[in-house]
């Protein structure tokens, strides 16, 4: 099986699955080492960036998943009929942002930079499966440590922890308003390194086929 | 009473604070504090105007401001100037923070807005080949599982309140006053005690209406009840009308 046709493969996995797929599972169905199996995704991911291309492949820490395109969702919202999606209330958001940033924390490490009671929210958060408790703090009470969830990364489309902005990011914001451009380009710096492995991975392999031939 | 609607909603006083300072434009890190304090105490005051319920956590930013504010203008020793440097330093600090913090939320939002819009399909559902697939449950997990299921269920069920259950009603007032009546009329000059009025496989409902009824009847057509000491039985005559007699 060539990386394309594997890459076919697991496209209709993901479908099929529906729900998230790990790299694990993934490599057991298909027998194949995690190293083809990686660059098969890779090659799948790099197809669903064209602008033909209405799906896009969702990566939470090791699982993988499919998803329409949230740009082409003008469109695809009239036939789904769904509901309008809310989002998260400010007071959730900004408890959010203090547990993703701090984890693990106490509720009162989150009240103390807020400067008012977050327990309502943090219940919110609960609730959507956003954050859960990441053990006790050893001190009276052994209050509980929150930490975010896959939940999390999924709701702001992250595919792990790390994919967070750097802390500094902010604070240098400083008096002006957040520079979201400034975000953008740096996604856009990961998505051209992911290209560069991409090229990088195709040479390699082209060379190895080379080899092969040669070889023959 | 007049309607007062407020646009700005503020998520503490910290966020309150720093709308302020950015109203005012200046620095956050060189607050004329007695300015500052004005104008938060006037917000505050227009909240209590309009009938609003200033939370605690206002107050006490209040009585911080006021406490910086007034150890600024107080003479004071050195030691005291450090005092009241430290407060403010530690107020900016907080507000430094918080405002960071309020920037990453405005950054989730954004992100939160644009995955709102990518749509998942949920797994078809095929009957599994129960053999096939060894059933690992984590106890933890099936009570989030459940948990997550009634909080759906709890969201789904706001937007359509289903009617209240209607519970029978069994005994009326009316028709107590009418049968305790007749009793009485029975029984004559002697009355009746309230436990005579109380069969023995009576319920506690029934027990309250006898009792309404009576207080009812009390007040309405002349009653009369008579008790020798605090919870013991008590005896009901009728005021007999002189018109009557």
């Amino acid at each position: 099986m060539n990386s394309d046709e594997l890459a076919g493969v697991i496209e209709g996995i993901l479908f099929g699955a529906g729900d998230g797929v790990s790299m694990s599972e993934l490599c057991r169905c298909l027998d194949k080492p995690v190293a083809e199996v990686q660059f098969a995704m890779e090659i799948l991911k790099q197809d669903y960036q064209s602008q033909a291309r209405g799906i896009r492949l969702v990566q939470i820490k090791d699982t993988y998943q499919l998803s329409t395109k949230p740009e082409y969702y003008a469109y695809i919202k009239d036939i789904t009929r769904q509901q309008e999606k809310t989002g998260l209330s400010r007071a959730a958001l900004e408890t959010l942002a203090i547990i993703a940033y701090r984890q693990p924390v106490t509720r009162l490490a989150v009240d103390d930079l807020r400067g008012v009671s977050s327990s309502s929210a943090i219940q919110r958060l609960l609730d959507r499966g956003l954050i859960c408790d990441g053990g006790r703090l050893e001190a009276p009470g052994r209050p509980i440590l929150y930490k975010t969830t896959n939940a999390f990364l999924k709701t702001m489309g992250l595919s792990s922890l790390k994919e967070m902005p750097e802390f500094e990011v902010f604070s240098q914001g400083k008096q002006e308003s957040f520079d979201l451009e400034l975000l953008k380009t740096k996604t856009q710096d990961s998505a051209d390194s992911s290209e560069a492995v991409l090229a990088g991975m195709l040479e390699k392999t082209m060379g190895d086929a080379r080899i092969l031939e040669a070889a023959q | 009473m007049a309607y007062a609607v407020s646009l700005e909603t503020f998520e503490g006083p910290l966020d309150l604070l720093i709308n302020l300072i950015q109203k005012n434009k200046i620095d956050i890190c060189d607050i004329p504090i007695a300015e500052i304090t004005n104008q938060y105490l006037l917000q505050i005051r227009s909240w209590q105007d309009m009938d609003m319920d200033v939370a605690s956590e206002f107050i006490i930013m209040a009585a911080r401001l006021l406490e910086i504010k007034a150890k600024a203008l107080l003479p004071k020793t050195e030691t005291e100037q450090e005092d009241a440097e430290d407060l403010q330093a530690r107020l900016v600090r907080q507000l430094v923070e918080y405002k960071v913090f309020k920037e990453i939320s405005r950054y989730f939002q954004s992100r939160e807005q644009e995955e709102l819009c990518a749509i998942y399909r949920d797994p078809e559902y095929i009957p599994q080949n129960a053999e096939a697939a060894p059933l690992v449950i984590d106890p933890y997990a099936l009570e989030q599982c459940f948990k997550r299921l009634l909080f759906q269920k709890e969201e789904e069920s706001e937007a359509i309140a289903p009617p209240q259950k209607i519970i029978r009603e069994l005994f009326s007032i009316e028709e107590k006053i009418a049968e305790i009546t007749e009793i009485l009329v029975q029984a004559g000059d002697d009355g009746v005690s309230f436990s005579e009025l109380l069969h023995p496989d009576i319920s506690r409902e029934e027990v309250v209406v006898t009792l309404l009824s009576l207080l009812e009847m009390v007040k309405t057509s002349g009653l009369r009840l008579l008790q020798n000491r605090v919870f013991i039985d008590f005896q009901i005559h009728r005021e007999v009308e002189e018109n009557e007699q």
